[in-house]
């Protein structure tokens, strides 16, 4: 845990002192509904709207209008492989202003459990169809954990911690990028059916190239599986 | 012949009624544990700190005592009265005897289509009249008889995935299993 923090800390540090950085802060809420369709396929639909607060440099220019920004509609179906393993292919709809964006996924997902924490591994490829852009494609591994605060398990009307780091390499026409992604989040587990979360989603992209990009979004998490 | 075997592994795997186990465990404040049960944890001479839980389960409450000793967890277990109930300690596939891994892990082909095994732990439960009142030195030089409770992740073709609790003897032979709960993970996976 202690060199996981302080691997942010450096990150952040060194990141922050290069040059004249930009950054955004915003709010994602998000609402997750899951259910089963059969024993082995699973449905996850999840809504999440944006909305920026504000944004500037580090060095002080900062520029606060609260507006919302756009939505996401995730529909992912996943089916279980092998023990546990999961598949899946899913589509992302982004209403922004008044353009449609199509998104396209495919995954697979594996959970291994330790002594008081699982870890989650996501791997991910998407492709993003704009009318007025050339098409994205993205390859995402992302590395997760929800660690118990109190016994081995994570047991109902207790609070856990869950951690993200993501990784998204990306290609539109000509252009590559990199982003990076760290997702420090507070839960509650009220019961197996619904667990409430709040966290930051911080995102940093643009490093490889030129000036970071850096954006912090307030996470406020709903899970309803039925 | 193969029809009679196949009718007799699917009878066989039908018949097995599994009893579904609920536990549920919270932190307590070392003031709450009953003095005998902190005696016997101090005669392990643990230098990090131990953890004491409550185990609130469908046989009742118990007390647990959750620390590594000489690496490897362990897991003691009392009454509320504080007497000593078990000890378990987690080991690996690896730390298993050959032949006793051997006979487990044909019992889980011979069940499962698809099974992963999460966590090993000898029990010495089956011994508990021998180990009241002893030291933690005298626990571990005894020559106790542990039985191993495995935790495995399992799935039949065309089935959903289930979690057993199986607990075989010391030479691998099935004893019983119950069907363990499983968490939810979909906040690691979408």
């Amino acid at each position: 845990m202690f060199k996981f923090s302080s691997f942010i800390l450096i990150f952040l540090t060194s990141t922050l002192l290069y040059g004249q950085s930009l950054y955004e802060v915003g709010i994602l809420p998000e609402v997750n509904i899951g259910t089963k369709i059969n024993a082995l396929w699973n449905i996850n639909i999840e809504f999440a709207p944006r909305f920026e607060v504000s944004e500037g440099d580090f060095k002080g220019t900062n520029n606060t209008d609260v507006f919302y920004s756009l939505l996401d509609v995730t529909t992912v179906a996943t089916r279980t492989v092998g023990v546990d393993a999961k598949v899946g292919i899913g589509y992302l709809a982004r209403f922004r202003d008044k353009d449609l964006i199509h998104r396209a996924i495919q995954q697979y997902s594996f959970t291994v459990p330790y002594f008081g924490f699982r870890l989650g591994h996501r791997f991910r490829t998407d492709q993003t169809f704009n009318a007025r852009q050339k098409v994205e494609f993205r390859a995402r591994y992302r590395l997760s954990s929800d660690i118990s605060l109190n016994g081995e398990f994570i047991d109902p009307g207790e609070v856990y911690l869950k951690l993200g780091n993501e990784y998204v390499f990306s290609i539109q026409g000509d252009a590559t990028d990199l982003e990076v992604r760290f997702v420090p989040t507070l839960g509650y587990y009220v019961n197996d059916a619904n667990k409430l979360e709040v966290g930051v989603d911080y995102r940093m992209d643009s490093f490889l190239k030129a000036t970071a990009n850096h954006r912090f979004w307030i996470n406020l998490g709903y899970y309803l599986s039925l | 012949m193969c029809i009679c075997v196949l009718l007799q592994t699917s009878v066989s795997r039908a018949q097995v009624q599994d009893a579904v186990k609920t536990e549920r465990e919270y932190r307590i404040k070392p003031e709450l544990v009953p003095q005998k049960a902190k005696d016997f944890i101090t005669t392990f001479e643990i230098n990090r700190s131990v953890k004491w839980l409550q185990e609130v389960g469908d046989d009742g409450a118990s007390i647990e005592a959750k620390f590594k000793y000489k690496g490897q967890r362990h897991s003691v277990e009392f009454t509320t009265d504080g007497v000593l109930e078990d000890v378990e300690i987690i080991i690996g596939l690896g730390d298993l005897p050959e032949d006793t891994k051997q006979e487990i892990t044909s019992y889980f082909e011979q069940e499962f289509d698809y099974f992963k095994v999460e966590k090993i732990q000898a029990q010495y439960n089956n011994t508990v009249n021998e180990i009241i009142n002893r030291t933690a030195k005298k626990l571990v030089a005894s020559t106790l008889i542990p039985y191993y409770e495995v935790v495995v992740k399992t799935r039949n073709s065309g089935k959903k995935s289930k979690r057993y609790e199986v607990l075989f003897n010391e030479k691998g032979a099935f004893i019983s299993r119950s069907q363990v709960s499983i968490r939810r993970d979909n906040i690691l996976r979408f």
